[in-house]
């Protein structure tokens, strides 16, 4: 109830406002359907009286097990926590909490004094071929997680492996999508997919599309490339489940100079429908004005997509090459014509790099942006020499490229990072060589770095300009995070549906 | 008429209290009719559905709060945690009812998550029956519906 509503009731010194209220909320419940019927019966005691908005409030303060536990107390309760609570508490919502991040780690070649976990020692470098990648599967706990329920925690990836299919590793898990796997199995012919909710103990297979063969096995490139599309903030359809879309991308032929519009071909599974469905978007390339891509532009395979994130019905791929190719998933379903670039469309990142040619460091020369989503808005940060700089990026009018703006939210210098305290000191060379890797789901005063040798992860805090916390994830191999196997993981209390 | 810096709530049932602004706008809802009409600062301001017992509680949470605000050391943060959990512990449902609904309705936000935060301490950790004894619910589901129910969530137990 706003004051000014309160205020002009006041004023009119009327008590009449009092029915009007017993009638707003008359109102409340006639347009809840199933609960009219039992108006009649209701018992005027303490719950029942409850404005609906308080219940829910109330109901979010319960821990999981607990919310989860209750919905079979009543239908009431039922309804309000399937609906409303679970919503509320899963991403992208900011109340979900950051469990921490999940992460692909590849064990080191060279250094093998580590003590090699799980026997996934196997690597086999061929020249030229994809290599035969053992991953596992870390987490890596952060926040309120890293002391708070800390053993359920930790055991998160072995959760998720228990989870997969026979015959799945940690290197099947393709995209993260607020609190979803979605996995490929590199075996199969035709491509099968299943999608994974760790929370629930859930694993849910895809039906196949018989178009989605391999055409050489072993592969020699990423043949495919494939994301999950998934909010469960605004689907109220479907009986309380996740409402999830799959999106295929096939890789053909290509020049190799990028031309000047690219067709995409995308299969999209919907599961509203449970159908596969094809398309061809028309990408139109921003001329390449600033001749610092670091690839050229790639005649098969994924390897220019860095790194996929959903927002608002968009899949924002971040490329090697340069732009941002954003794909608008409902425009794509709803609309015959994608023609329209409001479909698909590419929006140059801002420029870090003036001076590259400056190559006497090769290693600076790769890609170490990143993507990510933080208190509902999307983030780029990048690197370039001693700053690290960190852009927010303004769609106007749900897509047109011409009016998706980036704007300079952080500076940081990354000299100034830590202070000058006796240890601080001691690992101030280490950490000034830090790339951005992930933002903070729920804080955007957060921005998470990584460094090399020694791999730490650091947690920066924009206010106080200065490095906070320091991670040491001791099992921590991987010798170059890469942004595609890297999660910002939440836990989504929703179910799936088995198809 | 009172004095300059005090108000006067008047509840429901008649009952006046004067008490100090810098108490009556923790409410949110009376701050902003300050803000807006002197006259209320002058004259009494009737707070509706509101009866005077609800209302001397609701003042007296209020007058802890605000005297911590000002002066950290007289009422310190470990005082004030003390005093919410006795505040809270005291309530009856129906006063408990009657508390949630009067400072949802005056927006006393620091009250109203106390009290949310009350009503979740009875349900946590409690099995649907006792949950449903605690708020006299129904239970409105068929064995089946609730075998169901439970059927679908076994990860959460």
């Amino acid at each position: 109830m706003s004051w000014r509503s309160y205020f002009s009731w006041i004023t009119t010194l009327d008590f009449s406002w009092l029915t009007t209220l017993v009638k707003e909320e008359d109102n409340k419940n006639n347009n809840k359907g199933e609960e009219v019927e039992n108006d009649a019966t209701i018992v005027l005691d303490f719950w029942s009286r409850l404005p609906e908005d308080m219940k829910v409030d109330i109901l979010c303060r319960l821990e999981e097990n607990d919310l989860i536990g209750s919905k079979s107390v009543s239908k009431d309760w039922n309804s309000l926590i399937s609906k409303f609570c679970v919503r509320i508490l899963s991403p992208p919502s900011p109340s979900a909490p950051f469990c921490g991040f999940l992460m692909l780690d590849e064990p080191q070649q060279e250094e093998s004094d580590f003590p090699q976990a799980n026997n996934n020692n196997n690597n086999v470098a061929a020249g030229g071929e994809l290599e035969e990648k053992k991953l596992s599967l870390l987490f890596i706990a952060m926040g309120k997680y890293m002391a708070r329920d800390f053993r359920q925690r930790v055991q998160l990836a072995q959760r998720i492996m228990d989870l997969l299919p026979p015959g799945y590793e940690a290197s099947d898990i393709q995209h993260y999508c607020n609190g979803l796997f979605l996995l490929v199995s590199s075996q199969r012919n035709p491509v099968q997919y299943y999608v994974c909710n760790p929370a629930t103990n859930q694993c849910v297979g895809i039906p196949v599309n018989p178009n989605h063969q391999k055409i050489t096995n072993p592969p020699s490139y990423e043949e495919y490339h494939s994301s999950l599309a998934f909010d469960p903030s605004n689907n109220y359809s479907n009986n309380y489940g996740c409402n999830y879309r799959i999106v295929h991308y096939i890789s053909r032929g290509l020049e190799t100079e990028a031309p000047a519009v690219l067709e995409l071909e995308l299969d999209v599974f919907c599961l509203e429908t449970r159908e596969w469905t094809s398309h061809v978007v028309p990408l139109q390339l921003p001329p390449n004005n600033h001749n610092n891509f670091l690839y050229s532009f790639p005649g098969v395979g994924f390897d220019w997509i860095k790194q996929t994130v959903y927002k608002d019905g968009i899949l924002y791929y971040l490329t090697s090459l340069g732009y941002l190719v954003c794909i608008n998933i409902n425009i794509l379903l709803s609309s015959a014509d994608h023609s329209k670039t409001e479909v698909c469309w590419a929006v140059e990142l801002p420029d870090t790099q003036q001076d590259t040619n400056t190559s006497d460091q090769k290693e600076d020369q790769e890609f170490l942006g990143c993507i990510g989503i933080s208190s509902g808005c999307f983030y780029y940060s990048n690197r370039s020499r001693s700053t690290i700089l960190v852009w927010m990026l303004l769609v106007v009018d749900n897509g047109k490229a011409s009016r998706s703006k980036w704007i300079l939210r952080q500076t940081i210098n990354t000299d100034e990072m830590v202070g000058t305290a006796p240890f601080e000191r001691a690992i101030k060379k280490y950490i000034e060589s830090c790339w951005p890797f992930a933002f903070h789901p729920n804080d955007d005063q957060i921005i998470y770095m990584a460094t090399r040798k020694p791999p730490l992860i650091l947690t920066y805090f924009h206010r106080t300009k200065r490095v906070n916390m320091i991670h040491f994830p001791g099992f921590f191999r991987t010798t170059v995070l890469d942004q595609k196997l890297i999660f910002p993981y939440s836990r989504c209390l929703l179910p799936l549906i088995h198809l | 008429m009172a004095s300059k810096g005090n108000l006067t709530l008047k509840s429901c049932n008649g009952k006046e209290f004067i008490v100090e602004e810098k108490v009556a706008v923790m409410s949110t809802t009376i701050k902003n009719m300050v803000d807006v009409d002197d006259s209320f600062a002058q004259g009494v301001i009737p707070i509706i559905g509101v009866d005077g017992k609800i209302l001397a509680k609701l003042i007296e949470y209020c007058k802890e709060h605000a005297e911590a605000d000002e002066d950290e050391e007289v009422k310190s943060e470990e005082y004030l945690k003390k005093f919410d959990e006795k505040f809270v512990d005291e309530l009856n449902l129906n006063d408990l009812y009657d508390l949630l609904k009067a400072s949802n309705y005056l927006e006393i936000t620091k009250l109203l998550n106390l009290l949310c935060q009350k009503v979740a301490s009875m349900i946590k950790g409690k099995k649907p029956e006792e949950i449903r004894r605690i708020f006299n619910i129904k239970n409105d589901f068929t064995p089946e519906e609730e075998e169901e129910i439970n059927r679908q969530n076994p990860w959460a137990f």
